[in-house]
C-alpha cells in the first residue's frame, strides 16, 4: 500500500517504531541489566528518535538499536549512573504463583544477568545483537558502526568470558562439564 | 588449538566461508577437545537466549507507548480539536501486547489502512483495540457500504458471507463533516467504529475490536469499548442523528457537504 508523504509517512514511522519496541526493549534491558533501567533507556531512545527524526531509507529497528546503544554507551554509562541489578533482584516478571520451572528460570535469569553484568559493555552489546536478536555480523557491524572484524573478536571474547563463568559448574548451563572426562 | 576462538565463535553463528565451515565440521567429528571447547562457547548463546528471549513477548510499558501517540503537528483529520481530549482519556487504559495483531486481522480483511493507533485493553479484557486514525479507501468493501448503504441494514461479504457489515448511525459534526458509526463482524471478532467522509475516503476516528467467544453469535464491542464509541459520538455530533430520509438524500449526494 502506497502512503503519501506527510502525516501518512509519519504514521508509518510510528507504526515501525511500535513494531520494533519489544526488541529494542529487550536490547535495552540486556545492556542496562534490569527492567527498570532498561525501560528508562528505552524511553530515552524513543524520545530521541522522535525528536531527531529518522533518516530516509533506514531500517527502523536497526536505527533504534543504534540510538539505544549510543545513549547507553555515550550518555548513561558515561555519567556512571548504571546500577547493577543486585543478584536475585529485578527478576520478578509475573505476579502469579510460581511452579518449580519458573523458580528455576528465575535462578537462571539471575545467574545469566549477573554473568552478563561482568562483561564489558562492548562485548555485551555484540552478544545481545547476535545471540539474542539474531542479527548477522554484517547487520551488527552496521548497527554499531564498527568493522565486522571487531564484531567477531568482541563476540568471541564475550563467549569465552561467559563460558569461563559457567564452567565452574555453578552456572545455569554447564555443558562443558558433561564433556569433561 | 588449530582454530581461533573468533573462528569457532563465527562457526557457531554460521558466519564463516563455506569451505571453513565444512572443514571445522569434519574436524569436530574426530576431535573431542575441539568439540568440548565449542560446546562451552555455545553455552553463552543458550544462556542469554533462555534469560532474555521471552522479554520481547512482554507488554511495552504504557508510558513509553504513549510517547508514540502524541498528537502530530500536522493532523490530517478534521475534528482534531474534538478528538484530542478523547485521546488523552484513552491513555488511561492499560495496554495489551496482543491487541494490535488481533485488531489488524478483521480490519485488514476489510481493507482498512490503519494509521496511528492506541492499543488498549479494558480491565475486563473485552476491548482489544482502539484506533484513532485510519483510512478506508475506495478499494475497501467497507467504503462501499459506508458510502452507499442505509443505516441498520446488514451487508454480507466474503466467500461464504462470513463477514457482516452494518452502518448503524449517520450524523453531522460541528465542522459540517458527515460521519457514520458502523459495526463489522467475522467469525472470530467484531468491530465497532466511527468514520467520517473526508474527500475521497472515509477516515476512521475510532475502531474497537472485540473477540467473539466460541459460542459465536453477533456480539458488539461491549462495556468500556462501547462507552468509548458513545463518548466520541457525543462529543462530535451536532443535533440529532440523520433520519432515514435525510440519510438517503445525503447518500445520493455522495456525502458531500452542501
Amino acid at each position: 500500500m502506497e502512503s503519501n508523504k506527510g502525516p501518512d509517512s509519519e504514521n508509518s514511522e510510528r507504526q515501525q517504531m511500535l513494531a520494533a519496541l519489544p526488541h529494542v526493549r529487550r536490547f535495552a534491558i540486556s545492556l542496562a541489566g534490569s527492567r527498570a533501567d532498561g525501560d528508562d533507556l528505552l524511553q530515552t531512545t524513543v524520545e530521541r528518535v522522535l525528536t531527531k527524526g529518522v533518516p530516509e531509507d533506514v531500517d527502523m529497528r536497526k536505527w533504534m538499536f543504534r540510538i539505544c546503544k549510543n545513549i547507553w554507551i555515550d550518555e548513561i554509562r558515561a555519567r556512571n549512573v548504571r546500577q547493577r541489578a543486585a543478584e536475585g533482584q529485578d527478576i520478578t516478571i509475573h505476579d502469579r504463583p510460581e511452579g518449580e520451572t519458573e523458580i528455576m528460570d528465575k535462578l537462571k535469569l539471575a545467574q545469566v544477568t549477573a554473568a552478563m553484568d561482568n562483561l564489558p559493555d562492548e562485548q555485551r552489546t555484540v552478544l545481545s545483537l547476535v545471540a539474542i536478536e539474531g542479527y548477522s555480523y554484517k547487520d551488527t557491524a552496521e548497527i554499531l558502526e564498527t568493522p565486522i572484524g571487531t564484531v567477531m573478536s568482541r563476540l568471541a571474547r564475550a563467549r569465552k568470558n561467559l563460558a569461563a563463568q559457567f564452567s565452574d559448574g555453578s552456572g545455569p548451563f554447564s555443558p562443558a562439564q558433561a564433556f569433561r572426562a | 588449538m588449530k582454530y581461533t576462538d573468533e573462528q569457532l565463535s563465527a562457526y557457531l553463528d554460521g558466519e564463516l566461508p563455506d569451505k571453513l565451515m565444512s572443514e571445522i565440521e569434519t574436524e569436530l567429528a574426530k576431535n573431542h577437545q575441539l568439540a568440548e571447547h565449542l560446546t562451552a562457547l555455545a553455552a553463552a548463546n543458550q544462556a542469554v537466549q533462555a534469560a532474555f528471549g521471552s522479554i520481547a513477548d512482554e507488554p511495552i510499558p504504557a508510558h513509553i507507548l504513549e510517547l508514540l501517540n502524541e498528537p502530530s503537528t500536522t493532523e490530517h483529520i478534521s475534528l482534531t480539536a474534538n478528538v484530542v481530549p478523547f485521546r488523552q482519556r484513552l491513555a488511561a487504559f492499560s495496554v495489551s501486547k496482543w491487541a494490535a495483531p488481533l485488531a489488524a486481522s478483521l480490519a485488514m480483511m476489510l481493507g482498512v489502512t490503519l494509521g496511528r493507533g492506541t492499543m488498549l485493553a479494558s480491565n475486563n479484557n473485552d476491548t482489544m483495540y482502539a484506533q484513532l486514525s485510519g483510512t478506508i479507501t475506495t478499494s475497501s468493501p467497507l467504503y462501499d457500504v459506508l458510502n452507499s448503504r442505509p443505516s441498520a441494514v446488514q451487508v454480507s461479504l466474503g466467500k461464504h458471507d462470513d463477514i457482516n457489515i452494518k452502518p448503524t448511525l449517520s450524523f453531522q459534526t460541528v465542522d459540517g463533516s458527515y460521519c457514520r458509526e458502523f459495526q463489522a463482524q467475522s467469525k472470530t471478532s467484531a468491530l465497532r467504529g466511527v468514520a467520517c467522509k473526508d474527500n475521497q475516503a472515509w477516515k476512521i476516528l475510532l475502531l474497537n475490536q472485540t473477540k467473539i467467544s466460541e459460542s459465536g453469535g453477533y456480539q458488539t464491542a461491549s462495556g468500556t469499548a462501547s462507552a468509548l464509541v458513545d463518548q466520541l459520538i457525543d462529543e462530535i455530533i451536532v443535533g440529532d442523528p440523520l433520519g432515514s430520509e435525510a440519510e438517503g438524500l445525503i447518500i445520493s449526494r455522495g456525502w458531500n457537504q452542501d
